[in-house]
């Protein structure tokens, strides 16, 4: 959501920032609280809703069976997509939300796309014929700031929640594989997730820098820096936004700095996961 | 309470999907025994003391069976003495899964107060559903759902004392169900704890466990799973298609390949039959071109009881014998059965020869179908009987299909039981109408009153006449005439308003709608409607105010119709005349009465219509009907005739085919998608190939292009010297005609509306609502076109018309079937203790037989030439059998001694033997000089 | 067909419903703190967010300005995981576009627009999760939203959906019911003055089972009524101190918090 503020209110905050004292008293590596909950949308394979302080995020996993790239013939494929919904504010109405669903799902892709983050191997079903199309649709409902990280978290966590069916190959007797079903409907497959990327945006005030910045820091925000995270600090990819240019310097300092708190965030969630896979589902009653 | 059910599903199109859909637990499901004060049933369907007659369960019990019992323990559990019985939610809807039979009967017994049958939803129970465990198989969770189901029973009825009985033959479910305290029985012992345990036991389906005896080698290759058949005909290896077995040859069969029209697979031995049987939906393989054979044109029975292995390889042979090597025919073999067509089989026992055995076989009425072996310790009560038996199994082991005894119909030969064994055997409703059905009826008496006038057309002083077969009770049409002012006639056709006492919906309607028709055998006829509206309310007697449903007309001089109306009316019929009477009466030039000149009137018109309808291209054809005068006391037929063609019969026939063709018209206007009418397809060319080669063979060319053609050509072929000639090729060419269907007109392109024997453009049924029920329909349809009657919504549904359809259409050919059947048995009857000599001719020639129609008594028999002791030689170009110098050919006259064959005691049927042309050590000279008691047959 | 066997012989429906009875409805208010309204809809397995924007300046030009009365400007969309085979919704789309308008027709009837002249209100539904009878949780949803934004209302208008199967009229259908291919009849009810606010049918349907099935739908939206009068009742006893307070017409409370309803 994109605030107005005045100049003095800008400059007030990112004097505060430069000061290490944020508007709601946050240290500047500190996240806002994420809430989190798995198996939101029974429909899908898997699904998660993250509320990322006033951001509220919604992601759903649906497998299906497709064709794989030629180049790939064992490998699955996973398509990224993004719906901003008008829900979250007039400014989405109509196709108001089309660049920034653009921008986060190319992101996601390119995110996604180092091999090392999913074995899609396990996706692959028919050499060259068959396999698993993962589609993960993000639905944001509420923009309060930062909402690519809160993407990020969300589709983390809704791949550790997916259950993909498990299924049979047969040969029929013309030599055409077939896939069916098993007789066990609770039989399927999890993916590993613990390689997922996390996406951290370093946000640069003044001269200070900030990580989940709230939707008032952002629109002071100079420059920003997103990088896609491994728990193992590796990281995948990268982006600098916003209008302002930063120096060399800086721009090392920032990856350092996404490196760190990304560490320790992907930690954190893969540890809270398990605990959120046995909670009870409440969804939007509560 | 709510919760959801998750599964995965594959879809046609081979998606995988994840569906969630709700189910929801519910208090107020109850346990619907009458003393519980927990459950609030209205009617409880329990007896408050439901109890067994049983030697060991003593006491009140409610009796649960497992799906299993249910599917394969249905007789058991239809019979009278079983009642109080819980059925399962779970149990019910596998059983709605897996089989349709047992699903119907399940639901007659559902639905029948005396069974004390209840269905207990405990699926949708708060306390009784259970969720699956993750390692469980969906079969283990039922099994643990019906367990659950019946401690709640066993804990919430403890206070009236009322226990629980589960009936199952898991051995682990029992095992599982005694641990949880459930008390728990086989059918088996069941069934032998009970006091009538004797009639009940050889009705006990043979299990599994039973019929597979091990160390038995297999006689069939095994058949496919049904995953690898549905791959296999995707892929195209397999075709899918309808099993026909044949009538005359127990070897061969055919497959109809569903997909491609008219193709059919032919399949030779039952190695290659492969267990299919008569009716079930197969996927058979084709074999290589190499192997393919030409279907024999033998006629081959199974004679006996053979050993299970040896005799398929020694058939073979048999076959490989006798099949020529010209025509060779795409074969095929059966490799995996989809759909079976199991029902229930009438049939006689064949006593085992060995005295004590309590297997035996036994043979089916029906030809096409195997012989069945079953287990009974009454064999010897059974001998003799003609009984009903349902297949069990045909596991690959036995030469025979596996089954157990249902019901003894009666003694063989019995006209009583021979008329069930007939209806059943074509699948003929003929129980009881149901009080449900009887309370539709109106009251008796009956009358007209003020309200009716308002609404119809008062026709009472009309000379409303009719004409009907002698001994009619349901009339359902009348005629009238006079003529006009103008010099034009005034033409109506009165039909009962059947429509008016049987609405839409009602169980009258359904009932009616089911049986479809009327089925006329010799000696009895089984209604469609109940007695009171066929013979009187409905039935236009004469003397009587009746309601009617009126077309007409005024016609011209040349009979052209210059208007039509069509009226709800009320007539009151002068005479209700036989054809013979009203065929007197015209004749009769001292008659002057108003009835009568009506009549001279009609059959003046009904001429010029006829020789209208001749012209635009209408087949006359023959078929040999019979007519059986019957001893007054014995009802046994007494004497034989064919029956006689009055002008009167044509006269009222060609009126209704007038009526019939203006409703068509008028309900194809207002109705065009989905009117009812009937159809009659043109035959494909090739059906007539053998009629033209028999018509050649005396010399006659026979022009089939069209149905004006064919009537000219068969005008044209008469033959001096043999009089029977013309009718003889009338009768093959009806042979040549496919069956005249009802549709509606929603789903069949209009081109094909045509109905080829009539020559109309449309066609349909209007003119005896009282025996079919497309004619009913039809009435209603009219009645909503000349806004007399409300419309209802089905009469809009496409698809229902031709469900409909399809099902008037089945009824109409078994009633068909049926009719025959019976003229065939009371020809039987007829022959018993007779020898008769008649003349005969012959229809066709066949590779080891000639088949012989007997005008006189419209009969049809076989004589075989193969196995006699005089070589005949078979011509195929010419189609004749020789032997010496003298030749068989169609058309031939010869005479016949016709006798029953009654050296299988149990299936006597009707032989003939050849007088003359006398063949020396063939044939058989005339009665007076044999003695007949020592017949045998030599052929 | 097979699935309906048990209502035709036991009056049960697939999901243990009996013919008349309605699926669980579960709904919150205030969902979305930065939003004017909002509300959270659950009937059975079809669950639905609404938010309402407004009544604000009509955004796109004055001309869609109306001097005498407020524009509502619906927009629906579906995500394209809620239903069990994946669907991207086009929000362009004709059938997205219809069923916008649908809903302004049927709000339309229902808010007092004319008390909010030359404003524009705002009304964004999206499926979270679709098991049939869409539309109908829709504008449920969407009253409940316009409810917690303070928008004047003639009456609470509520949808529900009946079809009929074998002379059976069954009501709120679920997606197994509504794609068996008999006639689905949508009904908006404006409770009170028992006015049909709105009304659409797909499928054949004859003529004599309309008059059943309009009465069928229509108790369902009245029974659907009660629910949400006595749900909103609930809400304002926890709630009340908002409706104390005067509310602004425009953003001004986005940030702040509430507590959560058990």
């Amino acid at each position: 959501m994109d605030v107005i503020l005045s100049k003095s209110e800008k400059i007030f905050l990112t004097h505060g920032i430069e000061e290490g004292i944020r508007e709601d008293g946050r240290a500047p590596d500190d996240y806002r609280t994420i809430d989190l909950e798995l198996s939101v949308v029974p429909n899908a394979n898997g699904s998660s809703r993250i509320k990322l302080g006033n951001s509220d995020v919604l992601a759903g996993v649906k497998c299906e069976i497709g064709e794989p790239d030629p180049g790939r013939p064992n490998e699955g494929k996973i398509i990224f997509n993004v719906d901003c919904s008008a829900n979250a504010g007039t400014e989405w109405e109509g196709r108001g939300g089309d660049d920034l669903e653009i921008e986060i799902s190319e992101f996601l892709s390119k995110a996604y796309s180092n091999k090392s983050c999913l074995d899609l191997q396990i996706l692959g079903l028919i050499p060259g014929e068959q396999c698993w199309h993962l589609y993960i649709d993000v639905l944001i409902l509420r923009n309060g700031g930062n909402i690519l990280d809160a993407v990020s978290l969300a589709v983390k966590s809704a791949l550790y929640d997916t259950e993909i069916p498990k299924v049979l190959i047969k040969m029929s007797e013309k030599g055409q594989s077939e896939v069916e079903l098993t007789d066990n409907p609770s039989d399927y497959i999890i993916m590993s997730t613990e390689n997922c990327p996390i996406f951290v945006s370093i946000c640069k005030l003044g001269k200070g820098h900030v990580v989940d910045a709230t939707a008032k820091e952002s629109a002071c925000t100079m420059a920003k820096i997103v990088s896609a995270v491994r728990k193992d600090g590796m990281i995948t990819a990268s982006q600098k936004k916003c209008s302002g240019s930063l120096q060399e310097s800086s721009v090392l300092e920032m990856y350092e700095h996404c490196r760190k708190v990304g560490m320790e965030l992907n930690k954190t969630l893969i540890s809270k996961l398990s605990e959120a896979k046995n909670a009870p589902i409440v969804g939007f009653l509560a | 309470m709510i919760r959801s059910n998750v599964f995965i599903r594959k879809t046609k199109r081979g998606k995988i999907l994840k569906v969630v859909r709700e189910h929801y637990l519910r208090d107020d499901v109850y346990c619907s025994f009458p003393k519980c004060e927990q459950c609030e049933e209205e009617k409880p369907i329990f007896s408050s003391n439901p109890s067994v007659d049983s030697k060991e369960l003593v006491g009140k019990y409610l009796i649960i069976p497992d799906s299993n019992v249910v599917l394969h323990q249905m007789d058991i559990l239809e019979d009278s003495s079983i009642r109080n019985v819980i059925i399962l939610q779970t149990v019910y809807g596998e059983v709605l899964h897996r089989s349709a039979i047992a699903y119907k009967k399940l639901k007659d017994c559902l639905s029948n107060p005396e069974k004390k049958f209840y269905l207990f939803m405990n699926e949708f129970h708060r306390d009784t559903f259970i969720e699956r465990d993750q390692k469980e198989s969906p079969n283990d969770r039922n099994d643990r759902a019906i367990r659950t189901a019946a401690l709640w029973y066993q804990k919430h009825l403890k206070p009236y004392e009322v226990e629980i009985l589960l009936v199952t033959n898991d051995q682990s479910n029992k095992n599982l169900a005694l641990e949880s305290g459930i008390k728990t029985n086989t059918v088996e012992k069941f069934v032998k704890s009970l006091k009538n345990c004797d009639e009940l036991a050889d009705k006990l389906a043979l299990t599994r466990e039973a019929s597979s005896s091990t160390g038995k080698t297999a006689v069939f290759e095994e058949h496919l799973p049904l995953s690898s058949i549905q791959v296999g005909l995707k892929s195209g290896s397999y075709i899918q298609g309808t099993f026909h077995a044949s009538r005359d040859n127990y070897l061969e069969a055919s497959v109809d390949v569903y997909e491609k029209d008219g193709l059919s697979i032919l399949i030779q031995g039952q190695q290659h039959m492969n267990r299919a049987m008569q009716g079930d939906t197969v996927a058979i393989e084709i074999l290589p071109e190499s192997e393919w054979q030409s279907s024999s044109s033998l006629i081959l029975e199974d004679d006996g009881e053979k050993n299970d292995e040896s005799t398929i390889s020694e058939d073979k042979k048999i076959l490989q014998d006798i099949s020529n090597k010209s025509e060779k025919k795409p074969c095929g073999k059966v490799v995996g059965i989809i759909k079976r067509n199991w029902r229930q089989f009438c049939g006689m026992l064949q006593k085992s020869l060995i005295e004590t055995a309590t297997r035996h076989l036994v043979i089916p009425a029906d030809k096409r179908i195997p012989k069945i072996r079953i287990e009974t310790r009454q064999a010897d009560v059974l001998d003799g009987k003609r009984i009903l038996v349902v297949i069990d199994s045909w596991p690959r082991t036995s030469r025979y299909p596996l089954g157990h005894f249902v019901r003894n119909l009666g003694a063989i030969g019995d006209k009583k039981t021979e008329n069930e064994v007939l209806l059943i055997e074509h699948d003929i409703p003929h129980h009881q109408f149901s009080t449900a059905v009887r309370a539709c009826l109106p009251s008796l008496p009956w009358s007209i009153t003020e309200e009716d006038l308002k609404q119809r057309k008062d026709l009472r002083d009309l000379t409303v006449v009719s004409v009907d077969p002698p001994g009619c009770t349901d009339i359902d049409d009348a005629l009238h005439c006079f003529q006009l002012d103008n010099g034009n006639y005034e033409v109506g056709v009165h039909i009962a308003d059947v429509s008016h006492f049987i609405k839409p919906g009602t169980a009258i309607d359904v009932e009616a709608a089911n049986r479809a028709n009327t089925v006329y055998l010799i000696d009895q006829r089984i209604d469609m409607v109940p007695e009171l509206l066929s013979s009187n309310i409905c039935s236009l007697r004469g003397g009587e105010e009746r309601f009617a449903f009126s077309v007409i007309w005024e016609l011209d001089e040349n009979a052209k119709v210059v208007n039509v109306k069509f009226t709800k009316s009320i007539i009151k019929s002068k005479a209700a005349l036989t054809y013979a009477e009203a065929q007197m009466r015209i004749d009769d030039s001292q008659q002057t009465d108003d009835v009568t000149k009506s009549l001279r009137l009609l059959n003046k018109l009904a001429k010029i219509l006829k020789q209208e309808r001749i012209k635009q291209g209408s087949l006359t054809l023959a078929s040999p009907e019979v007519r059986f005068h019957m001893d007054s006391e014995t009802h046994d037929p007494i004497e034989v005739q064919t029956k006689q063609l009055l002008e009167t019969n044509s006269m009222v026939e060609e009126f209704m085919l007038l009526a019939n063709i203006a409703t068509a018209k008028k309900i194809y206007d207002e109705f065009p998608s989905c009117a009812l009418l009937r159809r009659h397809p043109e035959p494909p060319s090739s059906n007539f190939e053998s009629l033209i080669k028999s018509a050649e063979s005396k010399g006659f060319t026979l022009n089939v292009t069209s149905g004006k053609m064919l009537a000219e050509s068969l005008e044209k072929s008469v033959l001096e010297s043999n009089s029977y000639f013309n009718t003889m090729l009338r009768i093959m060419a009806t042979r040549c005609m496919l069956q005249a269907l009802y549709f509606c007109s929603g789903v069949v392109d209009q081109k094909d509306f045509y109905h080829y024997g009539l020559a109309a453009p449309i066609y349909t049924h209007f003119t005896s609502p009282i025996r079919r029920y497309s004619d009913i329909i039809v009435h209603r349809l009219l009645a909503v076109s000349i806004q007399a009657d409300a419309p209802h919504p089905d009469f809009l549904d496409k698809k229902k018309t031709q469900n409909l359809c399809n099902n008037l259409n089945y009824r109409h050919k078994m009633a068909q079937y049926a009719g025959r059947a019976s003229v065939g048995l009371h020809t039987q009857l007829f022959f018993q203790n007779k020898i008769v000599c008649e003349d005969g001719y012959i229809l066709f020639v066949r590779k080891n037989a000639i088949q012989i129609l007997i005008p006189k008594y419209g009969l049809e028999g076989t004589i075989f030439l193969d196995k006699s002791p005089v070589k005949f030689v078979y011509d195929e170009t010419s189609g004749t059998q020789k032997c010496g110098d003298i030749t068989f050919s169609s058309f031939d006259k010869v005479v016949v001694q016709i006798s029953i064959d009654k050296t299988h005691i149990q299936h006597q049927k009707l032989c003939l033997k050849l007088v003359s042309p006398y063949i020396g050590g063939f044939s058989v000279s005339n009665i007076e000089e044999e003695p007949p008691q020592k017949k045998k047959r030599k052929s | 067909m097979a699935a309906w066997e048990l209502l035709k012989d036991q009056n049960f429906r697939l999901d243990g419903r009996k013919p008349t009875e309605l699926r669980r409805i579960e709904t919150r208010l205030g969902v979305f703190p930065n939003a004017d309204g909002s509300a959270y809809l659950e009937q059975g397995n079809t669950k639905v967010l609404a938010t309402v924007y407004g009544p604000h300046e009509v955004k796109g030009g004055r001309g869609r300005s109306n001097p005498d009365k407020a524009v509502i400007n619906c927009q629906f969309s579906k995500s394209a995981f809620s239903s069990s085979e994946r669907k991207t919704h086009m929000k362009f789309g004709r059938n997205s576009s219809e069923t916008n308008q649908h809903l302004v027709q049927a709000l339309n009837a229902a808010v007092m627009s004319h008390l909010y002249a030359r404003c524009q209100i705002d009304v964004y539904v999206e499926i979270v999760q679709s098991d049939g009878s869409d539309f109908c949780a829709c504008l449920n949803a969407s009253t409940l939203a316009l409810i917690d934004a303070g928008i004047a209302l003639k009456d609470i208008v509520t949808c529900c959906s009946a079809t009929i199967v074998d002379e059976k009229s069954v009501v709120d259908v679920n997606y197994v019911e509504e794609s068996s291919g008999s006639a689905v009849l949508i009904v908006g009810l404006l409770p009170k003055d028992e006015q049909i606010a709105y009304m659409q049918m797909k499928g054949r349907l004859h003529a004599d089972h309309l008059e059943k099935l309009l009465d069928c739908a229509v108790e369902g939206c009245r029974n659907i009524n009660n629910i949400l009068k006595e749900r909103i009742g609930e809400h304002l006893k926890t709630h009340s101190s908002h409706f104390t307070l005067t509310r602004p017409a425009t953003p001004g409370r986005a940030e702040r918090s509430r507590p959560a309803i058990a």
